[in-house]
């Protein structure tokens, strides 16, 4: 058989069905995502009430907005159309995700961008995803059970203290990556928080105040 | 009424599982489909075996950072929450923003007072809200990824880099001045904010010399913060 056969038999019976399943799961996953929401309104008549609900919708949209197309559109090179299904889909695309299968193309020996190499990329990445799972799972019931013995000290001082030092380290983490965009990122943050502008401008600012910003430093070729 | 009673509840435990179901389910159609091409492409089935394992194996190390992941959002979420929303696309720090993002609608923080079950109730909606973002640009963008990435980079790569880089420090920032701010009205959240901060420089540091801090900074930090809290107050 010659490689365009090859090319259009591979189309045919791999790219094909991959756009089929990937879509059918992905509409499956976004229906399944509110389950939780509709047995707490059907079982306890819990809803929040419109406008609250559009507030954070909107604050949470403004704030990865940019991720939702950023992020699938910057892999795709990476990942090839199945991957992209399976990557974004199952997260931790940097930490696991990559790893896995760049490992496995070096110790099957191909090239990345052939398409054995998007075989061997996605069966890796399928292997990582039950891993994943295995060990998730496994973190939430004993994570369930550890909390329920800990002291009542130890569980107020995890539920208070742990989103402000992770949202510490998140900045410091992406700050050093550019550390000239954190000059200005947070001195734009801290100044909008306190002049009590309102949340929605505190959001839209920090991040399109940064964006705009780093585009004009990016031209005069400041910011590389 | 307790919400953490009703988040930890066997029915919502179910409504979690069918959403981890179907993203398992997702790998092992995917899988099925990579073996049934194999012959075409010039795999044997031995080598598809390797590469499943291969990337079963290689996924372990960065899979244990997922019990911090986990442990930060039980607390506040609850069990099966947890679960799912980090079985699928954010990790833990996306869906806590996301969760805090519902809580502040309502002017009230995770867990803190005026936390009750209608809050919580916006909390999973902002977090179901903000991962289909993510799922609606890929069940309707990929397939036809290719042209889309040439319009929204413009061509321009180091560009297309810059929007998400410049876009996490914005986020992230936002999210940490809340914090900052707070050095004279709440001095251990901005203090834990702080020695979060300082830890997670300290790590990367570091990490040239001793590469498992790579994995394990987030951690580190995030112990680090609790353990200054507590302290200062």
């Amino acid at each position: 058989m010659d490689e365009k056969n090859i090319t259009l038999d591979y189309e045919k019976s791999f790219t094909k069905p991959s756009i089929v399943i990937g879509s059918i799961t992905v509409a499956l996953a976004i229906v399944a995502s509110f389950l939780p929401s509709i047995y707490l309104y059907l079982a306890h008549g819990v809803w929040p009430d419109t406008s609250h609900l559009l507030t954070a919708w909107g604050s949470i949209a403004v704030a990865f907005g940019a991720f939702y197309i950023v992020e699938p559109v910057s892999y795709f090179p990476v990942f090839g159309l199945s991957g992209t299904y399976i990557g974004i889909l199952s997260g931790n695309i940097s930490q696991i995700r990559l790893p896995a299968a760049s490992t496995a193309q070096d110790v099957i020996g191909v090239e990345p961008t052939s398409k054995k190499g998007e075989v061997v990329g996605i069966l890796a990445i399928c292997g990582s995803v039950v891993t994943n799972i295995i060990f998730l799972t496994v973190a939430v019931l004993a994570g369930s059970a550890i909390l329920s013995v800990l002291p009542e000290a130890v569980t107020s001082a995890m539920s208070n203290y742990i989103l402000p030092s992770l949202f510490g380290a998140c900045f410091a983490s992406m700050a050093v990556k550019k550390l000239q965009i954190a000059l200005y990122a947070l001195p734009i943050a801290v100044v909008l928080r306190l002049i009590k502008a309102p949340g929605w401008l505190c959001i839209v600012g920090s991040i399109f105040g940064t964006l705009i910003i780093t585009y004009l430093l990016y031209k005069k070729k400041i910011v590389k | 009424m307790d919400y953490l009673a009703i988040a930890n509840s066997w029915q919502v435990w179910l409504c979690a599982f069918a959403c981890v179901g179907i993203i398992v389910a997702q790998s092992v159609f995917f899988t099925k489909l990579c073996y049934k091409n194999a012959p075409l492409v010039g795999l044997t089935k031995e080598q598809c075996g390797k590469s499943f394992r291969c990337g079963m194996i290689t996924a372990i190390g960065p899979s244990l950072s997922c019990f911090i992941g986990a442990i930060s959002m039980i607390t506040v979420v609850g069990g099966p929450l947890a679960w799912m929303r980090l079985s699928m696309i954010g990790a833990a720090a996306t869906e806590l923003t996301a969760a805090a993002t519902g809580a502040a609608a309502y002017g009230v923080e995770m867990g803190g007072a005026g936390y009750d079950i209608t809050v919580m109730a916006n909390t999973w909606l902002t977090m179901a809200l903000n991962g289909c973002g993510w799922l609606l640009v890929v069940l309707l963008l990929t397939p036809r990824m290719e042209k889309v990435r040439q319009r929204v980079g413009g061509g321009d790569d180091v560009w297309l880099g810059l929007i998400t880089c410049g876009a996490s420090i914005g986020l992230f920032g936002y999210m940490a001045s809340q914090y900052y701010i707070q050095i004279v009205s709440v001095p251990p959240a901005a203090w834990s904010c702080i020695a979060g901060t300082a830890t997670m420089l300290a790590c990367v540091r570091l990490a040239p010399k001793a590469p498992w801090l790579k994995e394990y900074g987030l951690g580190i930090a995030i112990v680090a913060g609790i353990l200054v809290g507590a302290l200062v107050r």
